[in-house]
């Protein structure tokens, strides 16, 4: 069968155990997470259009915990580096390479991770909004 | 009186094979602060991930590291044979072990090579250099590539290791673990290999935690986490104990390492000796649909795929969570209060490779 005539099949959600925040309840969901010594692994950010869903994994023991916030694509999202200093990477790639206006990040780059101000504004965000013209970086 | 300076460690150093910058802020030769700063070889994998096919992007995560290719085909593999339900046959899962432990050996032994190399110890760099190519020597005789293997398909492994060959790799590890005992006793025991490793970048336990260490940096600090406990692939028969130490210092990153190598031999050994007689692959069927999390252990230590899917050709979404991107805060951490001539032994320390945290 070739790779074009494959279906589709029916969609599968194992990110588990996964609870949504809102952004409001977020810092204090990671403080949470913070009491129980889980240690910070990642975050994950989709660009849905016209959302971002943004994962926090955790691991407790060798399981992961997961928290998913839903934010609107201009509303900003507190960073959690003043919990886990750790995050201050992943803040700053999302910041960068999507557009999300991450706020109050420990170790704030300032859009210079990884892209220099020759580049496209967020070359991973799906819809270039309020994005800055090509050459002038932020 | 005391003079503060700012030097720039990197990109381009003696002991970063791959460039990565920070900037120390020294108080005499005491570091204060350490700033990273990355983004010399970002290459947009992730990006290229939602343009190619999913079954391309196969090829793709392999190139994202060339010391552990294999094991990033596998973490992704992993992840989209979950959302399309397929069941690997279990000697494929063997397969997949004896291969990921023969990366991590590989990997475990270029580290220490680099790791004497950090600290001016040259021939014990060659020993463990000299060992290392026994092991690449496997990868190509058995997958007929020495780098990039490109050994896993999605459903399951693309070849199979004959018995021959499974003969040969055995009488080559024990040729290897005769030369791992002599090297490896040099690196625990010398009196100078010591003097410049004990006591020297300390990650305590709690820190590793709330800073997101990984692998080899979070067990040397006495956390027992290690992602093979989860049971993917053939863990779940070859049962893994972490290795742990408890001091958090650059020797007990070492030791760590050590311990693993020998840790990884032994279940080479077990996985041929059990390896199953069954087929070595499945078809896929239908497309990937839906958002799943695949963690492997890399020998930097946890690796994590996200995959999201919407039941067409492309992918929607390919997250890359690489050891050293979870490694990056810790080093930040270790490196205030420690002297200038010992930064380049802790940056070695855990085992960076700037390919993979920059994706």
């Amino acid at each position: 069968m070739t790779e074009a005539a494959r279906p589709p099949i029916a969609p599968v959600c194992d990110v588990q155990p996964t609870r949504p925040v809102s952004v409001g309840d977020l810092v204090a969901a990671v403080e949470a997470m913070a009491a129980r010594r889980l240690r910070f692994v990642t975050a994950t950010c989709l660009d849905m259009g016209g959302r971002f869903d943004i994962y926090y994994h955790f691991a407790d023991g060798v399981k992961l915990d997961n928290l998913l916030v839903t934010i609107p694509r201009e509303a900003e999202l507190p960073s959690i580096t003043a919990v886990y200093l750790g995050a201050f990477l992943v803040e700053n790639e999302m910041k960068e390479l999507f557009g999300i206006n991450v706020v109050d990040i420990a170790i704030d780059y300032k859009g210079r991770l990884f892209m220099t101000e020759l580049d496209q504004p967020h070359p991973m965000a799906k819809v270039q909004s309020g994005a800055t013209p090509a050459g002038q970086g932020e | 009186m005391a003079q503060r300076t700012v030097i720039p460690f990197g990109p381009q150093h003696p002991v970063l094979p791959e460039p990565i910058q920070l900037k120390l802020t020294l108080k005499d030769e005491i570091v204060e602060e350490a700033l990273p700063h990355i983004g010399y070889v970002h290459r947009g994998v992730e990006k290229a991930a939602e343009r190619m096919d999913y079954t391309q992007n196969v090829f793709l995560v392999e190139r994202i590291c060339g010391i552990c290719s294999f094991i990033h085909a596998l973490c992704y593999c992993q992840g989209l044979e979950r959302l399309m339900g397929l069941e690997v046959p279990r000697r494929a899962a063997y397969l997949r072990v004896i291969w990921s432990e023969l990366h991590r050996l590989q990997s475990h032994h270029l580290w220490l090579g680099l790791y004497a190399d950090a600290f001016g110890f040259e021939s014990l760099f060659m020993e463990f250099w000299r060992s290392r190519e026994m092991l690449m020597d496997i990868f190509e005789k058995t997958a007929g590539s020495r780098v990039i293997i490109s050994a896993c398909c999605i459903g399951g492994v693309r070849r199979d290791i004959s018995d021959q060959h499974l003969q040969e790799t055995l009488e080559t590890l024990k040729t290897l673990e005769a030369a791992f005992d002599k090297s490896s006793e040099v690196m625990l025991n010398d009196y100078t290999v010591k003097k410049r490793t004990v006591g020297k970048g300390v990650l305590q336990a709690d820190k590793a935690i709330m800073l997101g260490a990984a692998g080899p940096v979070l067990r040397a600090s006495g956390v027992e986490q290690d992602a093979r406990q989860t049971g993917f692939a053939a863990y779940d028969e070859l049962r893994v104990e972490p290795v742990v130490e408890t001091a958090g210092d650059c020797y007990a990153r070492a030791k760590v390492r050590i311990r693993e190598v020998r840790q990884s031999l032994d279940l080479v050994r077990r996985a041929i000796a059990g390896l199953p007689d069954t087929d070595i692959a499945v078809r896929p069927k239908g497309r990937p649909n839906g958002r799943t999390i695949s963690r492997v252990e890399q020998p930097r230590g946890e690796l994590l795929y996200f995959l999201a899917a919407n039941g067409s050709q492309k992918l929607e979404r390919l997250r890359v969570r690489t050891p050293t991107f979870a490694n990056v805060a810790p080093l930040v951490h270790m490196l205030p209060g420690s002297e200038l001539a010992d930064v380049p032994v802790i940056v070695l320390s855990i085992d960076p490779c700037i390919s993979c945290t920059e994706r």
